[in-house]
């Protein structure tokens, strides 16, 4: 007689992130443990974003608790868990536009709409021109702290969009519906973005 | 700074568009053959590309804040605001269908109560308009009206008295109980 092998309990921590995922998704309510595992694995990804979306917010850790409500309560909607990192990355950038909506902001941005003066004083930021060497400074904590610092100083439309580009890896279709502009928009947002940056960095980032 | 790349066609600022989205894989098959071509023969563009390609991937190695706090205290502090909210919406329904139920045991209420009043309304409002002899109709003779019809003594026809003269009709009067 055959007799059935004790069903092993597996450890949430073994399981792939698809696995991980279905099992969350498994019951009537989300599984806990499974969803605590998930918030392991990805909750650095959703606090980065939003430390780079929302830089000067006090209570980004409220926001990222906010998240992760979302996630237990939508995570039964997901039909395709290969998509986790998307989806969760959509939850995150909608709630921090929800919540952007609510404050209604009044810092007047600094347009970077407006035709850039290639030579003119609208970009002519402040570069560290007695700063450190560019090449022994490429990987230093000094330099990302600028680049830190760079990223948040740009204007609110701009700072978004290079950071649903660069952090969270979105098409410009994608950041165009996101942000509700036209694809032109997005591309040439991220342009100029990325040449003040240079711009504000260039003392690190060589000739 | 992008005036370096101002070729007279093309503007710096054209051209760096173009290899910003180039970067992100996001230029049609014409426009990358034109930033390869570009890049093969401008150097001043190359750097550029070259000082893209840096920024781009320093963004993406920003060290974040160390995160101090424990991911299990982390998801408690979650659980426990889907269970708060969870109960609070509870209490809603729960409150919400007492309010409900007492709203409309109010509304039972006042609808017996003022209903019948109004019915008796309506019959006050008709019953004078209505001509007098529907009276009749309306109420049906009960058996004290037969009675005030009859005569509460009954008199025999052979008693009967015909007063024949006024003499007469005052010994009526007077026969039997002293006024």
């Amino acid at each position: 007689m055959e007799t059935p092998l004790p069903q092993q309990r597996v450890s949430v921590d073994s399981l792939s992130n698809h696995d991980l995922i279905l099992m969350a998704q498994d019951g009537a309510r989300p599984d806990r443990a499974a969803l605590t595992e998930i918030m392991k694995r990805y909750r650095s990804h959703v606090d980065r974003l939003l430390y780079h979306l929302a830089p000067d917010w006090q209570d980004r850790a409220d926001l990222s608790q906010e998240v992760w409500i979302r996630v237990y309560r939508n995570i039964k909607n997901l039909n395709e868990p290969e998509k986790f990192r998307g989806w969760l990355s959509r939850i995150a950038t909608n709630l921090f536009y929800d919540e952007l909506r609510k404050r209604k902001r009044n810092s007047s941005p600094l347009s970077l709409d407006a035709p850039i003066l290639l030579n003119g004083s609208e970009l002519d930021w402040e570069i560290a021109a007695d700063g450190p060497s560019p090449e022994d400074n490429m990987a230093t904590r000094e330099f990302y702290e600028q680049l830190r610092v760079a990223i948040a100083d740009l204007p609110d439309a701009f700072r978004q969009t290079i950071i649903l580009r660069e952090i969270d890896g979105r098409s410009y279709e994608e950041i165009a519906e996101t942000t509700q502009v036209s694809i032109g928009t997005v591309k040439s947002r991220i342009a100029r973005a990325r040449l003040r940056l240079q711009e504000q960095l260039s003392g690190y980032l060589g000739s | 700074m992008l005036d370096v790349l101002d070729d007279g066609q093309n503007s710096g600022l054209e051209k760096f568009e173009l290899l910003s989205a180039y970067l992100d894989g996001e230029v049609n098959a014409s426009e990358r053959k034109q930033v390869e071509l570009w890049l093969q023969e401008d150097a001043v563009f190359k750097a550029m590309y070259n000082k893209m390609r840096g920024m781009h991937a320093a963004i993406e190695q920003i060290p974040m804040p160390p995160v101090t706090e424990p991911i299990n205290k982390f998801a408690d502090e979650v659980f426990a605001k889907i269970d708060q909210r969870r109960q609070l919406r509870f209490l809603k329904v729960v409150g919400g269908a007492c309010v409900a139920g007492m709203v409309a045991a109010g509304a039972v209420f006042t609808a017996t109560f003022q209903g019948s009043n109004h019915q008796m309304q309506m019959a006050k409002s008709v019953l004078p308009t209505s001509v007098p002899n529907s009276l009749s109709i309306l109420v049906k003779p009960t058996p004290l009206m037969v009675a005030l019809n009859d005569s509460i003594v009954q008199i025999s026809p052979n008693k009967a008295v015909t007063p024949k003269s006024k003499a007469d009709i005052i010994d009526l009067l007077d026969d039997g109980d002293d006024l």
